[in-house]
């Protein structure tokens, strides 16, 4: 495992650590060899002497090294190494030669425990053939379950006292190197030392208790939900929550755009614009109630839901404040601002009351409609001896506008546009649209092209030629007579060419062509005078 | 396998102390007649990380 020291990176065997900070750090040295074989090439005994010196230094100066990163003042040297982490602890597993003196050794590692946090040594030797422990009677030096023993107890203690406690995977205590024949002792240590924090790593996981109420607890939490609930916040939300509101038409800003909706949705779009919850805490509800009367003042937001699993409840006081401010649309309206004007027309008539009716409720209909688009509205309406101009904020607006009341009314719309300014270099138009209206509206009796027709149809511009009872379509009408100016009249005798009937104004029989319909004397019809000619209408028609 | 007594029995280094040194006379052995082949004492390199 590599640490990075005060000055140098090194590699240690073993090591704990949290985060940044180095816990604790060791290692495990084997040392001595009997001859032996290596590709082929005899190597002779390699006594301790060679190499101790050599780790030594090492194991003297990496933890020294380490240690520096986290205290620099050193002040009393032995206390600076008891108490400055990471504690460093080194293992030895010596194979005493033949030229070796033990107390040698040994006075050389027990130096050593001026510069570890404690250091273990087992020494074999070969007797007769035979490998012997040899028994080590130094009051510094530990043996290796002494210093393993030491080492996890630090941990525990380390891991209790402080939050890791609740918190830590075993994965965090990081055993390095590899196994291989040379340093198995190493191995053992490790194994060892794994075997030690074993305990440590059930009562992480079987024995964890929440710190206030005592309950058994799972998850990731530092406590029960229910002590976590009351104690920490699981949900934030600002102190303050503003709402702004149009108050000249009453809408409110909603992230940046204005809708019409009511004071509670706005109110709890913004709670939950500002509400932030904790990972853990799976919302199922969201109360709102006010502590005080009005828009203004103080409301509770209550959450409900399950956190970790558990049932838990959470609440916290706001203060709402409604800030005023006009909107886009009634700023514009208020200074008359237009885009485009639909004018309505009529050919060679006034504009019947019914059909002003229709365009009313069409506008109402698209601006209903539009109802979020900032520019849906009227400026400012015109009456005309021509007609009627609508000013409307839009340009979209006029224009769907106008194409609705020729598809309803008939007639056609007339384009135009007129610079009104110029806006980041671009020139900004102002839409007219003139709707004009056809002559004739239904009932009415046209002649076109000598045919002499009653309008079916306003909108879709068809008529019912009298004479063959065929549907035209208007292309050039000339108005004769309007629905009102027909008359009423009574058939007095009928055949297959000629219908007589009353004359309205002198009463008087008169001849007229038969239209293509059953007539029989009695049968009231519609009469109308033209040219000097009568023309009967059938009653079906009108 | 001996890592696996130590977890499996809770041994400590001196329950295993003898063990260990007779593995180690074993290994010194071989080394004298020229080498350890992978398998016994020696873990292969794909197995050698200890798993926590």
């Amino acid at each position: 495992m590599t640490l990075r020291g005060y000055t140098d990176v090194h590699k240690v065997d073993f090591a704990f650590v949290d985060g940044n900070i180095y816990i604790i750090a060791g290692e495990a040295k084997m040392i001595g060899s009997p001859p032996h074989r290596r590709g082929g090439k005899l190597y002779p005994e390699r006594p301790i002497s060679i190499d101790i010196d050599k780790r030594i230094k090492e194991v003297k100066y990496t933890p020294i090294d380490l240690k520096r990163k986290f205290n620099q003042n050193v002040g009393s040297w032995l206390e600076w190494i008891e108490k400055t982490y990471p504690k460093f602890y080194s293992a030895w597993l010596l194979r005493l030669g033949t030229r070796n003196r033990v107390a040698h050794l040994l006075d050389k590692l027990e130096g050593l425990c001026e510069y570890n946090n404690g250091v273990g040594v087992e020494i074999y030797h070969e007797v007769s053939g035979e490998y012997r422990w040899l028994d080590i009677e130094r009051s510094k030096i530990l043996s290796i379950d002494e210093l393993i023993e030491r080492s996890a107890t630090l941990l525990k203690i380390i891991l209790k006292i402080s939050k890791l406690y609740y918190n830590y995977n075993i994965k965090n205590i990081k055993l390095s190197s590899r196994y291989n024949c040379k340093n198995i002792m190493l191995q053992i240590i490790k194994t060892l030392a794994l075997h030690l924090y074993s305990p440590l790593r059930k009562s992480m996981f079987a024995m964890r208790r929440c710190p206030v109420c005592g309950k058994p607890m799972e998850g990731n939490l530092e406590m029960c939900p229910e002590c976590y609930a009351e104690r920490k916040d699981i949900f934030w939300l600002d102190d303050i929550i503003e709402l702004v509101k149009c108050p000249r038409c009453g809408f409110f800003k909603i992230k940046g755009k204005w809708k019409e909706i009511s004071f509670e949705d706005a109110l709890v779009d913004a709670i939950y614009s500002s509400l932030r919850v904790l990972p853990e805490f799976e919302v199922e509800d969201v109360f709102v109630s006010p502590l005080t009367r009005g828009e203004v003042g103080r409301f509770v937001v209550k959450l409900e839901g399950l956190l970790d699993g558990k049932f838990v409840r959470a609440k916290k006081v706001v203060e709402v404040r409604v800030k005023r401010e006009v909107c886009k649309r009634c700023s514009r309206e208020a200074g008359g601002y237009y885009e485009s004007i639909v004018q309505i027309r009529a050919d060679d008539r006034e504009i019947s009351e019914e059909e002003l009716e229709v365009v009313r409720n069409i506008i109402i209909r698209v601006l209903e409609r539009e109802k979020e688009n900032q520019k849906a509205f009227i400026s400012k309406i015109v009456e005309r001896k021509e007609g009627i101009d609508y000013y409307f904020g839009d340009r979209n607006i006029g224009r769907k506008i106008s194409r609705l009341i020729a598809e309803e009314l008939g007639g056609k719309i007339i384009e135009s546009k007129k610079i009104h300014t110029r806006r980041d270099g671009q020139d900004v138009y102002r839409f007219t649209y003139a709707v004009r209206l056809p002559a004739y509206r239904k009932g009415d009796v046209v002649e076109e092209n000598g045919r002499i027709c009653i309008v079916t149809s306003q909108r879709l511009g068809k008529a019912v030629s009298l004479e063959s009872g065929e549907t035209i379509n208007l292309r050039n009408p000339k108005l004769i007579a309007r629905r009102g100016e027909v008359k009423e009249s009574v058939v007095i005798s009928c055949d297959e060419f000629v219908v007589e009937v009353l004359h309205p104004v002198t009463q008087e029989v008169v001849q007229a062509k038969k239209p293509k319909a059953e007539l029989k004397p009695g049968d009231l019809v519609f009469v109308v005078e033209h040219d000097e000619s009568i023309y009967v209408i059938p009653k079906e028609l009108l | 396998m001996l890592n696996n007594r130590i977890v499996k029995n809770g041994l400590n280094f001196e329950d295993i102390k003898d063990e260990l040194l007779e593995i180690i006379e074993k290994l010194d052995e071989l080394r004298k007649s020229g080498g350890i082949e992978e398998g016994i004492y020696r873990q292969r390199e794909t197995t050698s990380k200890i798993r926590l």
